[in-house]
């Protein structure tokens, strides 16, 4: 009776305790091989999708993404808007960063203001300038109030915006800091030799524990490489597959293949003024109508890519289902052509950086076969990264009568921003864009400040509608998927925003 | 001899501060770190505030002048996207280089020099013509096509080596023997041809006239005497060499200066680039300094005068 009783007792308190609480210690080991970089885990001083892979691991966030792409709390149990320009986030209570530090008000007060010390040259100040102020309200309860009224402050804070312990990170010389995290993320870090490996091992503290004890991060920047690691074993999970090496993967035996929808979108930017053809839309709409999406997602990309209407995928916000990609039509497009007085076509350059896109140049070749269909000559120069960026950002310091030019990009959103792409390629203040259109600015200005979430979305779709279907800003392409190989024995879920984060990856 | 030392240090020192100021106006001309810093979505204001917080909105000259203040006194600089001493980044990867360039170095000699006077000495034979053979074939076939190849066969096929990384021995022999490969079969084509030559001289006749053992011939004098322009390439090889095999380092993900310095090009952090660079400059003109000092020795009618 007595040990019934007892029984009872236990599994009454296990169903009662929290769960983030109740996770046992994890068991295991998995290694990854992955191509991109790591530079530091200094957590508030740069930004680069693979510092955002690595970092949450060892540290956390107030907001997360999930792996279906939604947004909610992290290390914050709540959040809310209390006015338009103040943000108030409850935080989880009795949590401890891996050193025993408390996790509370003050360090998130800390970590903002670090980022935001001008002494810090911390890269990812501009995505937090809005913030004027941080109030600690109670020892749980901490204010961010921002210059004028910021809805885009959320998804920032899924992504950067990582807190870290005070009294540690005012101690210690950025040198240290760079290779010496303190977080309260599900790992900590056990060994990191540069351009080799990142050892993980579990966080007694953690609140939130990875799927294994111990992972290894490898990181091997050639493809096939990767490749022949997986396949012999040598590692459980590669990033980044190049396509024609997924049919080596799965017909291995003992390795598969994930491929997801990503938010990498690519698309085409154009120097409009008023000495170039395309600065008529009908000339832009043509060239959008003459390039058969389905056949370079089909035959060029393998099928690991996904047109798009505009700049954005299904699971952004501010996406308008109702826009469909542009039709493949090239008659109409060389009747759009003659309209506009350039039935005998016309060329010009177009730029795309070497390597530096997936399939990008071999699309664009093919886009530049297309074009030459309905008299368009377009010149495909691959450059060096630097070197085009010089270019593109120098476009509008050249003379009226240098020729204008085209150039191939791609933009990871993993914010499932529409806000951000609009301002990276159609804004008239964008560095990049080469549209220049009064009311689209108002109307992308207004948007951004609509607190409202429901009436924001709207604003972004009808934006997408006006940008589509009337003033055609871009050549608008498609989205590509981010590509993995697993050994049978990795259990995982790939995500929506394509990152591959080693505490969401476990055994079978 | 000690002048001549001396002068050359001074030359030296002149010929590496050149190098340094070519290479930091050539980074400066082809890019602005900050443009490959700032994500597409930052305006032009983001860009100029952060310009001026990197210091780049100066004139080149007076950040040329920072640069070359700190760089005498040993600081080149925090790396712009490692946040750490871009000296101490290149090296800490230094090691790695110096491993494999070694590695690399050992094996074009232990391989590529025998192989050479076996050829010469068997001048005609069908060892010689396979010999010639694969040397051409081994310069002909590209580095990393073999660096692949090697790695399918070796790590996926057979499972014998591990497929990349550094570690123990059995890391270091697929890369260290695939940057090797191409000084290998140069080392081996000029060894046959030098001593061809010198076998053909009279003294060789001489000796073999005087009844020595053929061995002795070869080894004694023979391979003395056509010593000279092989130490001149074997100085330039592991100048090569130490100056980073970019793509075998990228193929096994070698963790060496190459691999660093090409990401650090492609994104204009210039500190790491010019701490690189000075590392090899000067390890090369070292080299160099030493190869002119040791011809004096094989070849005492070379003086310093």
């Amino acid at each position: 009776m007595k040990r019934k009783l007892v029984l009872a007792l236990v599994l009454a308190v296990s169903f009662m305790w929290p769960a983030g609480s109740v996770n046992a210690a994890s068991k295991g080991k998995i290694v990854l091989g992955m191509g991109g970089k790591l530079t530091t885990f200094d957590p508030h001083r740069f930004s680069s999708l693979p510092i955002s892979m690595h970092h949450p691991n060892i540290f956390d966030t107030l907001l997360s993404r999930r792996p279906d792409g939604s947004m909610g709390p992290h290390l914050a149990k709540s959040y809310k808007m209390t006015s338009p320009k103040v943000w108030e986030f409850k935080l989880r209570e009795g949590l401890k960063f891996s050193n025993g530090a408390p996790i509370n008000a003050e360090a998130v007060k800390f970590s903002f203001e670090r980022i935001l010390d001008r002494k810090l040259k911390s890269k990812q100040y501009s995505y937090f300038k809005t913030i004027a102020k941080i109030e600690v309200v109670n020892e749980y309860t901490a204010r961010i109030h921002t210059k004028k009224p910021d809805p885009m402050l959320p998804p920032t804070l899924a992504i950067y915006g990582f807190i870290v312990p005070p009294k540690y990170y005012k101690k210690h010389e950025l040198k240290f800091l760079a290779r010496n995290p303190i977080g309260s993320g599900p790992y900590v870090l056990k060994k990191w030799r540069k351009g080799e490996e990142v050892i993980y091992e579990e966080n007694p503290n953690a609140w939130n524990k990875p799927k294994v004890k111990t992972a290894v991060v490898k990181f091997i920047p050639e493809s096939t490489t990767r490749v022949s690691a997986l396949i012999s074993g040598d590692v459980d999970m590669i990033d980044n597959l190049p396509p024609g090496l997924r049919g080596r993967v799965s017909s291995s035996g003992n390795a598969r293949v994930i491929s997801k929808q990503s938010p990498r979108t690519h698309y085409i930017l154009m120097v409009i003024k008023e000495s170039v053809p395309w600065n008529d839309v009908r000339v832009r709409l043509a060239m959008n109508l003459a390039i058969d999406r389905s056949s370079i997602t089909k035959n060029i990309m393998m099928g690991l890519a996904k047109p798009v209407a505009i700049l954005d995928g299904p699971v952004s916000f501010g996406h308008n289902p109702a826009l469909k990609p542009y039709p493949y039509n090239p008659t109409k497009a060389k009747k759009l052509l003659a309209d506009a007085g350039h039935s005998k076509g016309f060329s010009f350059d177009i730029y795309i950086p070497r390597g530096r896109f997936m399939m990008g140049k071999e699309a664009l070749t093919a886009i530049a076969g297309m074009w030459a269909r309905i008299g368009i000559k377009a010149n495909v120069k691959v450059m060096e990264w630097g070197s085009m960026k010089k270019i593109v950002t120098n476009r509008n310091k050249f003379n009226a009568d240098v020729p204008g030019f085209l150039y191939y990009l791609a933009r990871m959103n993993t914010a499932f921003s529409t806000q951000h792409m609009f301002n990276g390629a159609i804004s008239s203040k964008s560095i990049y864009g080469g549209f220049r259109d009064k009311e689209v600015d108002d109307m992308i200005g207004e948007a951004r400040q609509t607190m409202d979430n429901a009436a924001r979305e709207k604003k972004y779709q009808e934006i997408g509608r006006v940008l589509r279907d009337v003033k055609v800003p871009i050549i608008s392409l498609y989205q590509e998927y981010r590509v993995f190989g697993l050994s049978k024995k990795i259990s995982w879920t790939a995500r929506a925003d394509g990152k591959l984060i080693a505490s969401e990856v476990g055994l079978k | 001899m000690g002048s001549y030392v001396i002068k050359r240090v001074i030359q030296a020192f002149f010929l590496i501060k050149l190098v340094m100021v070519i290479v930091f106006l050539l980074l400066h001309m082809t890019g602005d770190p900050v443009l490959i810093m700032l994500d597409t979505d930052a305006t032009s204001e983001d860009i100029a505030e952060m310009r001026k917080v990197m210091g780049f909105d100066q004139p080149l000259w007076v950040q040329y002048i920072r640069f070359f203040k700190s760089a005498l006194k040993g600081d080149f600089g925090e790396s712009i996207e490692h946040g750490e001493p871009a000296m101490a980044l290149v090296l800490e990867r230094f090691p790695a280089t110096l491993e494999m360039a070694l590695g690399a170095f050992m094996f074009a000699v232990v391989i590529g020099i025998p192989f050479g006077c076996l050829a010469a000495f068997k001048e005609g034979s069908l060892y010689d013509k396979i010999c010639i053979g694969i040397t051409v074939l081994i310069q002909a076939v590209p580095d990393f096509w073999l660096a692949i190849m090697s790695i399918m066969f070796f790590s996926v096929f057979l499972g014998v080596l591990p497929s990349f990384g550094r570690g123990g021995w059995q890391h270091f022999i697929m890369p260290a023997f695939a940057a090797s490969t191409y000084h290998m079969a140069r080392l081996a084509r000029l060894m046959r041809s030098q001593m061809l030559e010198v076998m053909r001289q009279d003294y060789i006749r001489t000796a073999r006239a005087k009844g020595l053992n053929e061995k002795v011939i070869l080894m004694v004098h023979a391979l003395k005497n056509s010593a000279i322009p092989i130490v001149t390439v074997l100085g330039l090889d592991l100048g090569i060499l130490l100056g980073g095999t970019v793509i075998i380092e990228v193929v096994f993900a070698w963790p060496g200066v190459g691999r660093l310095v090409i990401e650090a090009i492609s994104n204009r952090d210039f500190p790491i680039v010019q701490s690189a660079v000075f590392l090899m400059a000067s390890g090369f003109v070292l080299i160099n300094l030493m190869v002119d000092l040791l011809y004096a020795y094989l070849d005492p009618r070379i003086s310093y005068a």
